[in-house]
């Protein structure tokens, strides 16, 4: 009660001090939703390649919408073919051999719906790569969660070197992996059987590594630079309020090289959502990728297919020097007593810990995610270490 | 002769106290095209009165007059109605009939001489004739007098006779602009110009004139025309009374002249309006004018009926000035303690002006008081501001010099954004003028104006912005009938920023532009209601469009290199503003302009049938130094009527034509200060554009209101726009990213106002749309897939409210209220994903609209006391903006966070803001 009493006086006062930038429920603007999305980037280099088809939603409650049942073949300027096999979820994967993709080539994307409907995408060329010099972070603050707080932080930065006969291009795509761990607190699991027993060991797993692509878009173009190190380039910012610095970080940075249909695609996707709401405001671009139905010219196609060489730069991190990782209580579970006499058939089983409250030291017993219970159910999460993970 | 003269005086001193002794009889009178002597005869006969007249001033009156039981003094005021003559009672049962300017020449005259002369005494006299140490709450005596212009001896036989006349300022000597002279016999008048001068063709006569303008007394005066002459008159302020208080327009004007489409104001008039932080802005009282919108708080220029920010240009004594804000648009960068008055046309634009599509704003500052030395300066929480004024030779030449800065950040410390609120700002602006007299037929004004801005923007990005110039406006009188003036102007804007953003990218970008212009402007007053003005012009322009240069040590930038572009525009231009007859007008205008684009310069030339960009670049032209480029020119046809329905109501048509040479690169939504002007060239098309308005104008007589509905419907092309993700930047073929369409805006502007009384002000309601559309060939060359689009600052619905109440004469309550439909903004069609990230997908520009503005704001206003005799008087205000507190969203936008897209509305000022302000001058509450 009395955590709920300050957390509102601080709610109102925090309306009070600032809300010049506010949330904005737009109300029901979605009048064209369905539409393909394709997102297909074939990256040089062996190994399994993903297309990945869904349709657009609403941007009220929005659900993510595979496409199922097409077909999906990627053609090179020869006329070779490559056909993708849907594996669930959106997904089509296709192995390419290795000499399918080679620097110069270009190649395009032909699809067919389970509805039948044809589309097909420019001829999109392959382009080489450029090496990342280095992957870095420095310690910084940044902005909190609450207006007029700030969190500490790593901002993460990368050095590349310029050449100016290369490519013009770049994007960067970076996916983080992390270790995780679940408060220590006891299982117990609810099921139709109507006793709470404790946790199996095979629905339990307190360690877990956790997988992510960062959600941000980074791009550069090269022809107003002269040749040189490019250094500093900022990536995302990771704060210390998170577990992400506390066991164990690593960050695989991918660089991309596009053509200039695809950089511009992605930069005009990355202001949109990215660079949006700032002091001085630009319209939102449209978009328009580069594929098209041969059915209907009108019809728009969400996405776009690019070819690119990448080179990859992955780091490590443990332990930063400076950076303070506070022990943040998580996954308590809730104070209300079990609510095993009111369950609906369908909500179990129930999942249950018991805990200790730090501060008094009363014993806690009470309903929790299953999540809580076993982190491997994390959203890209696994109970294995990836590979590259340092013991 | 002498006899009448003593009879005169001695008549006005008995007047008043007469007066009140009018017997209570009543009669019945009953005749029809009677002469004036059948009339008397059966006045006397009923009455008892003896009625002293000289037969010959009625010659041929005839009087139709039917009444049952009126009072004498009735009947025979309604009688000599119209006739231009007065009456009076001499005793209880005697009236004496005589010209009415003749009956009170002499005596008032000669107190207004006095007063003239500075005297303290003869001042306390004026202010009250026993001497009272406090300025007085009515208006003194009306003081009427006769105007003698051209020489009584000459026998001219020519028939009509140019009268010109100076309105100046009692106390300053400044020229008094945009005041009327009317001749009440025959309703025709005159406006005097920015020198005062006012000008008319008159038979010779005898006249009636009447002399108004807002805040100043109105002065009556019998005007003795023998042949071409000039005359001088002074005007005196106004003490404002609190049963008259001028804020806005001169009725007259809108009931008689061509003008349709225009707004003006005196500074004066506008001294308790609330105000944003303490600041008086002339840009922010345009704002609550009809058709003149913006697209938010924080945004540099105005929209003037559903055209762009580009499309207005700005004037101060006839200087351009090409940014016009401080701080990003909160506060404009004129210091309104030297500005006299300013008008907006809107509509129809005198053919003197040109170059801009949208709209004309004329700063007009005061001249420096030429009789003493004065000074004036105010405080308030963002700048402080000091003007010295004085002759330079006394009644001849004077200075003024007004200068403001700020001094404190307090109001970015208010804006709860931290990277604005970690922000640092400066500004000032400094203006000066010198005017002489140089003989009786010269007058010849020197003007310097300067702005600064300074603007650290968190550790990301600086920019500084300024601009300087100076302009010489010489008029001179060449012969009653004709004026001329010249003008000299140089001005120059540049802004300088530096991106620190990124190190290794950071640069630095300077960049100006220089507007150098000679304008000779000639009116000739032919005839009777008769006025000519013709012209020409010349403008050269220089843009340096700068260099993008690396910033600090780490910066692999190329140095980039935009260019030159020099250009000329010109114009010849005349207008000749007629009375056909009695109930029309007509205003025809003509303006002929032209504009070149200059060498050197290299042109990229493009495939045919391509859109343009850097890979369709076929082959290159070079021009020479000075060779042409492109030349452009078209004709530039003004036209207005007005129709008079009765005394107090008109009707007004025009149609416009614009052609604007330069624009802005602009791919934002409010303009930035790192905009840059850019001439038309050689692929970019000039923009044109016409107007259609029509108004009806009518004055609700007695109770202080007027009303005004004005339609217009404008069309525009080759409006620039810009293609998504616009660069000027990194790009210097300005072509391949812009594209140009067309723009459609139609409204009706209602607007009603109360000149007089203890509440004053104005209510006005816009209905507009604004429309663009940009269809290239291809739909990367097209926006909104080549539909129309609403432009981004299209507001169907506008209401302002003004209103001024003086509680007394030293404390007064303002408000405004003001309500915007929001502004249009682009929403998602729909949202998507890219490896579980939400992207949103944009299809509609600008279908859908921020929430609607609205906003309260509140101003108290109290002056020091009212002695006569002190030394400085002082006014304290208490400004209230967004009394509310408000969140009035300037901008909308969407965020892609992880698993969602979210919205969020961005307000600038999201509570209310309370200033308080203070501002002295030397001298009393009256003083100017």
């Amino acid at each position: 009660m009395k955590a709920t009493r300050t957390a509102w006086v601080f709610m109102v006062l925090a309306a009070f001090l600032t809300a010049c930038v506010e949330r904005y429920y737009p109300g029901n603007t979605d009048h064209l939703t369905g539409i393909l999305v394709v997102n297909a980037h074939l990256t040089g280099g062996p190994g399994t390649q993903t297309i990945n088809l869904s349709r657009s939603d609403g941007l009220i409650f929005p659900e993510y919408k595979p496409e199922s049942g097409a077909v999906v073949q990627v053609e090179n300027e020869r006329g070779d073919m490559i056909n993708f096999a849907e594996s669930g979820g959106g997904d089509y994967l296709g192995d390419l051999p290795d000499d399918f993709l080679q620097e110069g080539g270009s190649y395009r994307l032909l699809l067919i719906t389970s509805g039948g409907n044809r589309y097909e995408s420019e001829f999109a060329t392959l382009h080489p790569a450029l090496t990342i010099d280095s992957v870095y972070y420095r310690i910084e603050t940044a902005p909190g969660d609450d207006p007029g707080t700030t969190v500490e932080g790593l901002r993460f930065y990368m050095d590349f070197i310029v050449d100016p006969g290369a490519d013009r291009f770049l994007m960067w795509d970076v996916t983080e992996t992390y270790e995780f761990h679940n408060p220590p607190y006891e299982g117990f699991i609810y099921d139709l059987d109507r006793v709470l027993r404790p946790l199996p060991d095979n629905m339990s797993d307190r360690q877990c590594w956790i997988t992510r692509h960062i959600p941000e878009i980074f791009t550069q173009e090269t022809g107003n630079l002269a040749a040189g190190r490019y250094s500093m380039k900022p990536l995302h910012f990771v704060s210390n309020q998170t577990q992400r610095l506390r066991h164990g970080y690593s960050l695989l940075v991918r660089q991309l090289s596009l053509d200039e249909a695809a950089f511009r695609y992605w930069d005009n996707l990355k202001k949109n959502v990215q660079e949006a709401g700032a002091l001085f405001d630009t319209q939102p671009s449209i978009t328009p990728g580069n594929i098209c139905s041969c059915d209907d010219p009108e019809e728009r196609v969400l996405g776009f297919f690019s070819v690119s060489a990448v080179s990859e730069k992955r780091i490590f991190i443990r332990d930063v020097e400076g950076l303070e990782v506070p022990d943040r209580i998580f996954c308590f579970p809730t104070f209300q007593f079990p609510r095993l006499n009111y369950f609906r058939l369908q909500d179990l089983p129930i999942f249950l810990s018991r805990a200790t409250w730090p501060e008094t030291g009363e014993i806690i017993t009470g309903e929790t995610d299953r999540e809580c219970l076993d982190c491997r159910l994390y959203r890209g999460s696994s109970g294995e270490p990836p590979d590259f993970w340092p013991q | 002769m002498r006899h009448s003269k003593l009879a005169i005086i001695l008549l006005l001193f008995i007047w008043n106290g007469l007066l009140s002794q009018e017997p209570a009889r009543k009669l019945s009178l009953d005749l029809s095209r009677a002469t004036f002597n059948e009339f008397v005869d059966q006045f006397e006969t009923r009455t008892g009165i003896r009625v002293y007249f000289r037969p010959d001033w009625f010659g041929e009156i005839r009087v139709d007059y039917r009444r049952d039981s009126v009072t004498p003094e009735e009947a025979i005021r309604e009688v000599l109605k119209g006739t231009g003559l007065h009456y009076g009672f001499v005793s209880s049962s005697a009236i004496v009939i005589l010209p009415e300017r003749r009956l009170n020449t002499s005596l008032p005259e000669i107190l207004s001489v006095e007063a003239l002369q500075g005297s303290s005494d003869a001042k306390r006299e004026y202010m009250g004739i026993n001497g009272s140490q406090y300025i007085q709450g009515t208006r003194p005596e009306q003081i009427t007098r006769t105007i003698t212009v051209g020489d009584p001896s000459s026998r001219t036989s020519r028939s009509v006779a140019r009268v010109k006349g100076k309105l100046v300022h009692v106390e300053t000597g400044e020229p008094v602009a945009g005041a009327t002279m009317v001749i009440l016999e025959s309703g025709k008048g005159g406006i005097s110009d920015q020198y005062g001068n006012v000008a008319m063709a008159l038979a010779p006569g005898r006249y009636s004139a009447q002399f108004s303008f807002i805040g100043m007394e109105k002065l009556n005066a019998a005007l003795e025309v023998y042949s071409d002459g000039e005359f001088k008159l002074e005007m005196r302020p106004a003490v404002i009374a609190l049963n008259e208080v001028q804020i806005l327009g001169e009725q007259y004007r809108d009931i008689s002249s061509t003008d349709i489409g225009v707004e003006r104001f005196s500074m004066k008039s506008l001294k308790q309006l609330p105000v944003f932080m303490g600041e008086r802005d002339v840009i922010k009282i345009s704002k609550l004018l009809p058709g003149i919108t913006s697209a938010g708080e924080a945004s540099t220029g105005v929209n003037v009926r559903g055209g762009n920010v580009d499309q207005n240009i700005f004037y101060i004594n006839r200087l351009p000035v090409y940014n016009t804000s401080h701080l990003f648009g909160f506060f404009s960068a004129f210091n309104s303690d030297i500005i006299r008055d300013f008008s907006v046309y809107k509509g129809n634009v005198p053919v003197n002006y040109g170059g801009r599509l949208s709209s004309v704003f004329n700063i007009l500052t005061r001249k420096g008081n030429n009789k003493i030395y004065t000074a004036h300066a105010g405080i308030s929480p963002v700048s402080a501001h000091l003007t010295f004024e004085g002759p330079l030779r006394k009644d001849h030449s004077s200075f003024i010099v007004s200068g403001r800065s700020s001094y404190s950040d307090w109001i970015l410390r208010r804006i709860d954004d931290p990277e604005i609120s970690n922000s640092d700002a400066f500004f000032y602006d400094v203006a000066a003028s010198m005017n002489f007299e140089p003989g009786e037929k010269n007058t010849l004004q020197l003007f310097y104006y300067q702005s600064f801005d300074d603007f650290r923007y968190a550790e990301l990005t600086d920019y500084e912005y300024a601009n300087r110039g100076g302009s010489l406006n010489w008029s001179r009188n060449i012969s009653p009938a004709l004026t001329s003036k010249v003008t000299a102007t140089a001005s120059a804007y540049r802004f300088r920023n530096a991106d620190k953003s990124e190190i290794s990218r950071a640069y630095s970008h300077e960049y100006l532009l220089n507007h150098n212009e000679v304008l000779a402007d000639f009116t000739w007053v032919p005839a009777i209601r008769h006025s000519v003005e013709f012209g020409s012009n010349l403008i050269y322009y220089r843009l340096d469009r700068g260099v993008v240069e690396p910033y600090g040590p780490s910066s692999i930038r190329k140095r980039l290199d935009l260019g030159f572009e020099h250009g000329v525009e010109g114009s010849f231009f005349i207008s000749d503003d007629m009375s056909l007859l009695s109930w029309l007008n007509l205003y025809g205008g003509f303006r002929y302009s032209y504009y070149s684009k200059l060498g050197p310069e290299t042109v990229m030339l493009y495939e045919s049938g391509k859109p343009k960009t850097e890979n369709t670049i076929v082959d290159s032209l070079s021009f020479g130094k000075f060779s042409p480029v492109r030349f452009n020119s078209g004709p530039e046809l003004r036209i207005a009527m007005n129709m008079k329905g009765g005394q107090n109501t008109s009707f007004k048509l025009a149609f416009n034509q614009m052609r604007q040479y330069l624009f802005m690169l602009s791919n934002t939504v409010t303009i930035s200060p790192t905009d840059q002007w850019k001439l038309s060239d050689y692929h970019i098309d000039p923009q044109t554009g016409y107007q259609f308005s029509a108004g009806a104008y009518h004055i609700f007589p007695g109770i202080g209101v007027s009303g005004s509905v004005e339609l217009y419907y404008k069309y525009s092309k080759d409006i620039v726009e810009y293609r998504d993700g616009a660069d000027f930047v990194n790009i210097p073929l300005t072509e391949t990213q812009v594209l140009q369409g067309s723009q459609n805006a139609y409204g009706a502007e209602l607007m009603l106002q109360k000149t007089s009384g203890r509440l004053n002000g104005w209510i006005n309601y816009t209905l507009s749309r604004s429309e663009m559309l940009v269809a290239g060939d291809t739909e990367s060359e097209s926006i909104n897939h080549g539909n129309p689009y609403p432009s981004n600052y299209d507001r169907p619905h506008v209401l302002n409210l003004v209103a001024n109440y003086h509680v007394n004469r030293r404390f007064s309550v303002a408000s405004n209220v003001v309500f915007m439909s929001g502004r249009p903004v682009t929403f998602p069609a729909s949202l998507y994903y890219i490896k579980e990230v939400a992207y949103i997908d944009y299809y509609a520009r600008n279908e859908f609209r921020v929430p609607d503005y609205f906003r309260v704001d509140l101003s108290l206003t109290v002056e020091g006391n009212l002695k006569a005799e002190k030394l400085m008087h002082s006014t304290w205000s208490f400004n209230v903006y967004n009394l509310l507190g408000r969140k009035n969203p300037q901008s909308i936008f969407f965020r892609s966070e992880d698993f969602f897209v979210r919205g969020y509305a961005f307000s600038v000022i999201g509570v209310p803001v309370f200033t308080l302000s203070w501002n002295v001058k030397l001298g009393n509450y009256e003083s100017n």
